[in-house]
């Protein structure tokens, strides 16, 4: 984890606007955002949560819960959201981990089902337009789990508060 | 917006219906009669036998698919092969079956499962040996949010001197979740009785899918139990050892590397099993020697 948040400090900082100080005005906008996204890092959608810890850095977690035809899919993705550019149109990175369990069912006699778990890490980097109250994001990103990588897509719409 | 409109577009999948029962080839008549070649040239019972199973995506170049085995220092010596996505049309001089078998010199047992154009698309087992007892079984039916098709399988016994080895072919449906794939797949095994060989694709794709249309790739790919290794679980359960690992691709697409076609044994030992990375398909062959 100490690799991830380093990654995210490091882009921010590389980023960072001549203008920002130690004495920086103090962060005026809302530091809560509650979102959901569809075909994001949390699987087939996700209902996110994310505290702003710093003028451009936040913590989020986001999770689902799925039944697709019988099997039952539940994530939970904890990650670190980094603004790299912008304030209303905004270029993001995330980076964090992607925990899952699936559940098969046994549609047939002969056989018990069978569920599995598993853990992964994923890369996003992503377009964000903020109204007041409101932020949209489109993002792509890179999923790597157990012996698999695959890029991902997902969109969001969220409330700030 | 699009994205939300393609789930409530697609929320429809379903199961139509149970499968038909297995039947006998001979009885099947019209436009999916089955097609079966002579008995092949005798030769000696071997103390191994070789079994492939090759999805030939079409099988429109008979010459080049038979060309290609033929030039394998593997599937050259398959005494069965196993064919999928195998296809027939009254244009041409015989079903592709029975033309890839005659260059081989393997006899063949083609079981159309739906007619595709003005012919017929199915499956098909080729042998060095006789074979009995054709039958055909017509899977359950999914019906999907497009592109339904029809799904069969095909048994058969090869004959060895004195002895018989039962053999299933099988074709399963691509853009359909675990559960409908076991439901799929679970009427041509649990009806068979005693040692059989099964093999096919069955298209194992390490994805779940959200009713047929969006495969859901990311969170699968996290959790790594693809539709191989929940296929592999239910085969065990039934005394089924399969030929290759989970691991070991049997198709290529970008970004992936699957295994989606494979053998299982029941009641017979597994001596020897690999891929055949041949060219003429978007499948690879997998093999496997089985001890008799």
């Amino acid at each position: 984890m100490r690799w991830v948040l380093s990654s995210v400090l490091a882009a921010s900082t590389a980023y960072a606007e001549p203008a920002v100080t130690a004495t920086a005005t103090p962060v005026e906008e809302p530091a809560n955002v509650f979102y959901v996204e569809l075909l994001g890092k949390a699987g087939a959608y996700g209902v996110g949560y994310e505290r702003q810890i710093t003028d451009r850095l936040s913590l989020g977690i986001a999770g689902s819960y799925a039944d697709l035809r019988g099997q039952q899919v539940s994530t939970a993705t904890p990650y670190v959201h980094a603004r790299l550019l912008g304030r209303t149109h905004t270029l993001f990175t995330e980076l964090g981990a992607v925990f899952v369990h699936t559940r098969t069912p046994s549609p047939v006699p002969e056989w018990e089902g069978m569920s599995d778990s598993g853990g992964g890490g994923f890369a996003a980097l992503g377009w964000q337009h903020d109204w007041k109250h409101v932020l949209v994001r489109a993002s792509g990103s890179v999923l790597v789990g157990e012996g698999r990588a695959t890029p991902w897509l997902g969109v969001a719409i969220g409330v700030k508060r | 917006m699009r994205a939300l409109a393609l789930l409530v577009l697609v929320a429809c999948t379903d199961v139509r219906d149970q499968g038909g029962p297995w039947e006998p080839a001979a009885e099947i008549t019209g436009e999916l009669a089955p097609d079966l070649g002579p008995p092949p040239v005798e030769r000696a019972v071997p103390a191994t036998l070789r079994v492939a199973t090759w999805n030939v995506h079409f099988g429109k170049d008979t010459d080049g698919i038979a060309a290609n085995i033929a030039a394998s220092p593997v599937l050259s010596t398959a005494d069965v092969i196993l064919m999928q996505e195998i296809e027939a049309y009254p244009e041409e001089a015989g079903t592709r079956a029975s033309r890839i078998a005659a260059q081989l010199g393997m006899t063949w047992f083609y079981a159309p499962a739906r007619v595709e154009w003005n012919g017929t698309h199915g499956i098909a087992i080729l042998s060095r040996f006789p074979l009995e007892t054709p039958l055909v079984k017509q899977l359950p039916y999914i019906d999907q949010a497009w592109n339904s098709r029809e799904r069969n399988a095909q048994a058969v016994e090869v004959v060895l001197g004195e002895a018989r080895v039962r053999i299933v072919n099988i074709h399963l449906d691509l853009r359909i979740g675990v559960v409908d794939r076991i439901r799929q797949l679970s009427p041509a095994v649990v009806e068979l009785d005693g040692p059989a060989l099964l093999g096919g694709d069955f298209n194992s794709n390490p994805y779940a899918w959200l009713d047929s249309a969006v495969p859901l790739a990311g969170t699968e790919a996290v959790v790594g139990a693809d539709q191989a290794v929940v296929l592999d679980d239910y085969f065990a359960e039934q005394d089924f050892r399969g030929a290759i690992p989970t691991t070991t691709a049997t198709m290529r697409i970008p970004v992936y590397d699957i295994r989606i076609d494979n053998l299982y044994a029941h009641a017979y030992e597994i001596t020897a099993a690999g891929v055949d990375h041949l060219d003429g398909s978007d499948h690879w062959a997998v093999w496997a020697d089985v001890a008799l």
